[in-house]
C-alpha cells in the first residue's frame, strides 16, 4: 500500500524528500557550531533579524493554526480575519515590542539562557524555576504530540499513506536536526520553514481567490449562503470570537519557545528591524482564515471542517502546488515542534536536574544531556502520536491555557515592576495553573460526570486561559503589595544597575 | 460596505493588520532615534 502511495504521489515524493533533506542537511552542517549548552539552548546570542524574525513566524503558526484556521474560516466565515489580525497586531508586534528588548536585556544581565532560569535569577525563587519547568515541560510534550499527529494527518489524506510513517518519517527528521545542530539548527530550519509556509499560503490564497471570482464574489457568494458569514461578529457571536482571539495571541506572551527568540537575537538594533519583518511575515496569518472562506464556497460538502484547507487545495492547485503546500504545513509543524524540544531539553537539563536537584556537570556534560534529552523527549512524544489519546485536541487547548497561565504575568511584571515579590509569583504561578486546569476539568466533564461539579451554563463557553490569566493576575499583584520584593542584589542584577 | 462589499465590521480586521504595520515601522524609527540620542 505504501509502496503505490509513493509511485502514484512522486510529485509529493520529490518535493518532500528534497524539503527534508534540506533540512537535515542544515542540522549536519550546524553540528559544530552548538560547542557548549548555550549554543544549544540559545545559539550564544547571535542570531541576525531577518532569522530570528521568520523562525518566530514559522514557532508561531504551526500545522495547527493552518488547518485549524482553515476550519474556523470554514465554518464561521469572514469575522475570523479578526483572529488572523489579532495574531499579528497583540501576538507579534505587540510582544516584540512590549517584552522583546527588555527580555534581551535582563537575560543577558542575569546570564541566564531558560524561561525558568530567569525566573530563578530575578526573584531568587527556586521553587517559581522548578514550577515553571516542570509545567512548560508537561504541557509542551502534549502540545508537541498535537502538532506530530496534525503533520501526521497531512501525510495520511494527501500521500494516502499509513498514519504511522506520517509520524516516524516527520518525527525522524527533526529529531536527528535538533540533537545535532541545537537551537541555530532549529531557527535556521524555521527560517527556512517560515519561508516555504508563507510562499505556500500566499500561492494557495491567490489561486483560490482568482478561483471563486474575486474578493468582491466571494463576499456576495457568501451572503448568498448565510449573512453571518461575512458580518463580525456573524454565527460566531462575540464571546466566541474575542475569547479565541485573546487565547492565540496573549497566550503567545508567556509561550518559551517563542520568547526565546528575544534571548538569541543579536543586538538592539536587529530587533528594531526584526520587529518589522516579523510583522509583515506574520500578516500570512490572515490567510487561513481567507482560504476557509473560500473553501466554504468552493467545497461547501466536506466531511469536517477540518478537512476545508486539504480539499481546497487538492481543488484548485495541481500536484506540484499541492506539494509545495503539504511542505509548507509540514514545515509549520516542523518547526514549532523542534523549538518546543530545544526549550524542554534545556529546562529539565539546566533547571530541574542542575540547578534544581544541585547535580554538577561539564559544558560538554551539559551539551551532552541536552542532546540525550531533547532524543529522549521527541521520542516520547513520537510514541505518544503513533497511538493518540482521543482527548489530544482538548489536552492541546489544556496545555496553552495552563502554560500561558503559568508564565505570563511573572515574565511581565519581572521586566516591569521592581514590587513584584517572590512569593506572589509563586502563588501566582500555581493558583494560575490550577485554575486553569481545573476549570477546563469541570466544563469538560461537569456536565457528563455526577460527582464533578458542572459551571452554570451560561458560563461554560469561558475557556480556561481567561480564568486561569485573570486569576495569576490577581494573585500577583495583591500578592506583590503584601509581601517583600526580591533581594536587592537580584533586581540590580536584573535591571543592570551593578 | 467597505472595500470589496466587506462589511465594515469585518474590514476592520484589515485596517488592525494595517495599523500594527505602521506601528512596527514608527516604533523602530523613533527607538533607533532614541537610541541615538542616548550615545550622543
Amino acid at each position: 500500500m505504501m509502496a503505490n502511495a509513493l509511485t502514484d504521489n512522486w510529485i509529493y515524493v520529490v518535493v518532500l524528500v528534497a524539503y527534508l533533506g534540506l533540512l537535515a542537511a542544515i542540522g549536519f552542517a550546524l553540528r559544530s557550531r552548538s560547542k557548549n549548552a548555550a549554543d544549544f539552548a540559545i545559539g550564544g546570542r547571535s542570531v541576525g533579524p531577518w532569522v530570528t524574525a521568520l523562525s518566530f513566524v514559522a514557532a508561531y503558526f504551526s500545522s495547527v493554526v493552518i488547518i485549524g484556521g482553515g476550519a474556523f474560516g470554514w465554518k464561521f466565515g469572514m469575522s475570523t480575519l479578526w483572529v488572523g489580525a489579532c495574531n499579528v497586531l497583540v501576538g507579534t508586534t505587540l510582544a516584540w515590542l512590549v517584552l522583546g528588548k527588555r527580555i534581551r536585556r535582563f537575560t543577558e544581565n542575569l546570564d541566564v539562557v531558560t524561561l525558568p532560569g530567569f525566573f530563578y535569577g530575578r526573584y531568587n525563587s527556586p521553587q517559581a524555576r522548578i514550577f515553571s519547568a516542570t509545567i512548560t515541560g508537561l504541557f509542551l510534550i502534549i502540545y508537541n504530540v498535537s502538532v506530530l499527529k496534525g503533520m501526521a494527518n497531512c501525510f495520511e489524506v494527501l500521500l494516502d499513506m499509513p498514519y504511522w510513517s506520517g509520524v516516524v518519517i516527520s518525527g525522524a527528521v527533526i529529531l536527528f536536526y535538533t540533537a545535532m545542530g541545537g537551537y541555530l539548527a532549529v531557527v535556521w530550519t524555521s527560517f527556512v520553514q517560515g519561508i516555504v509556509m508563507i510562499v505556500a499560503l500566499t500561492l494557495l490564497t491567490i489561486v483560490s481567490l482568482q478561483k471563486v471570482g474575486g474578493m468582491s464574489a466571494l463576499v456576495d457568494r457568501l451572503t448568498t449562503v448565510d449573512p453571518g458569514l461575512v458580518n463580525t461578529p456573524g454565527v460566531w457571536g462575540w464571546a466566541g470570537l474575542i475569547s479565541f482571539a485573546l487565547i492565540v495571541s496573549l497566550g503567545t506572551w508567556g509561550m518559551p519557545q517563542l520568547l526565546v527568540r528575544f534571548y538569541s537575537i543579536k543586538n538592539d538594533k536587529m530587533l528594531r528591524l526584526g520587529v518589522v519583518i516579523v510583522t509583515i511575515g506574520a500578516s500570512v496569518a490572515m490567510l487561513p482564515y481567507l482560504c476557509g472562506s473560500i473553501a466554504r464556497v468552493l467545497v461547501p460538502s466536506i466531511g469536517s471542517p477540518d478537512e476545508a484547507i486539504p480539499a481546497l487545495t487538492a481543488l484548485v492547485l495541481n500536484d506540484w502546488g499541492g506539494a509545495l503546500f503539504l511542505a509548507g504545513v509540514v514545515a509549520a509543524g516542523m518547526s514549532t515542534f523542534a523549538g518546543v524540544l530545544i526549550i524542554i531539553s534545556s529546562s529539565m537539563v539546566r533547571d530541574v536536574w542542575i540547578k534544581g536537584l544541585g547535580r554538577t556537570m561539564t559544558p560538554a556534560a551539559e551539551l551532552k544531556a541536552n542532546r540525550i534529552m531533547s532524543l529522549s523527549v521527541g521520542l516520547i512524544s513520537l510514541l505518544i502520536a503513533l497511538k493518540p489519546p482521543a482527548l489530544v485536541l482538548v489536552l492541546t487547548a489544556f496545555s496553552w491555557a495552563v502554560i500561558a497561565s503559568t508564565n505570563l504575568w511573572p515574565l511581565l511584571f519581572g521586566i516591569y515592576w521592581k514590587r513584584t515579590s517572590p512569593k506572589a509569583t509563586f502563588a501566582s504561578m500555581v493558583c494560575g495553573a490550577s485554575a486553569a486546569l481545573i476549570w477546563q476539568v469541570l466544563t469538560k466533564f461537569g456536565p457528563s460526570v455526577s460527582w464533578i461539579p458542572a459551571p452554570p451554563e451560561s458560563l461554560r463557553n469561558v475557556h480556561g486561559f481567561i480564568i486561569g490569566v485573570l486569576t495569576a493576575l490577581a494573585v500577583i499583584v495583591i500578592g506583590s503589595l503584601l509581601t517583600r520584593p526580591a533581594p536587592q542584589e537580584n533586581l540590580r542584577r536584573a535591571w543592570g544597575e551593578e | 460596505m467597505g472595500p470589496f462589499h466587506i462589511p465594515w465590521s469585518t474590514f476592520g480586521a484589515v485596517l488592525m493588520l494595517i495599523f500594527a504595520i505602521l506601528l512596527a515601522v514608527v516604533w523602530a524609527v523613533v527607538d533607533a532615534g532614541k537610541d541615538k540620542g542616548d550615545r550622543q
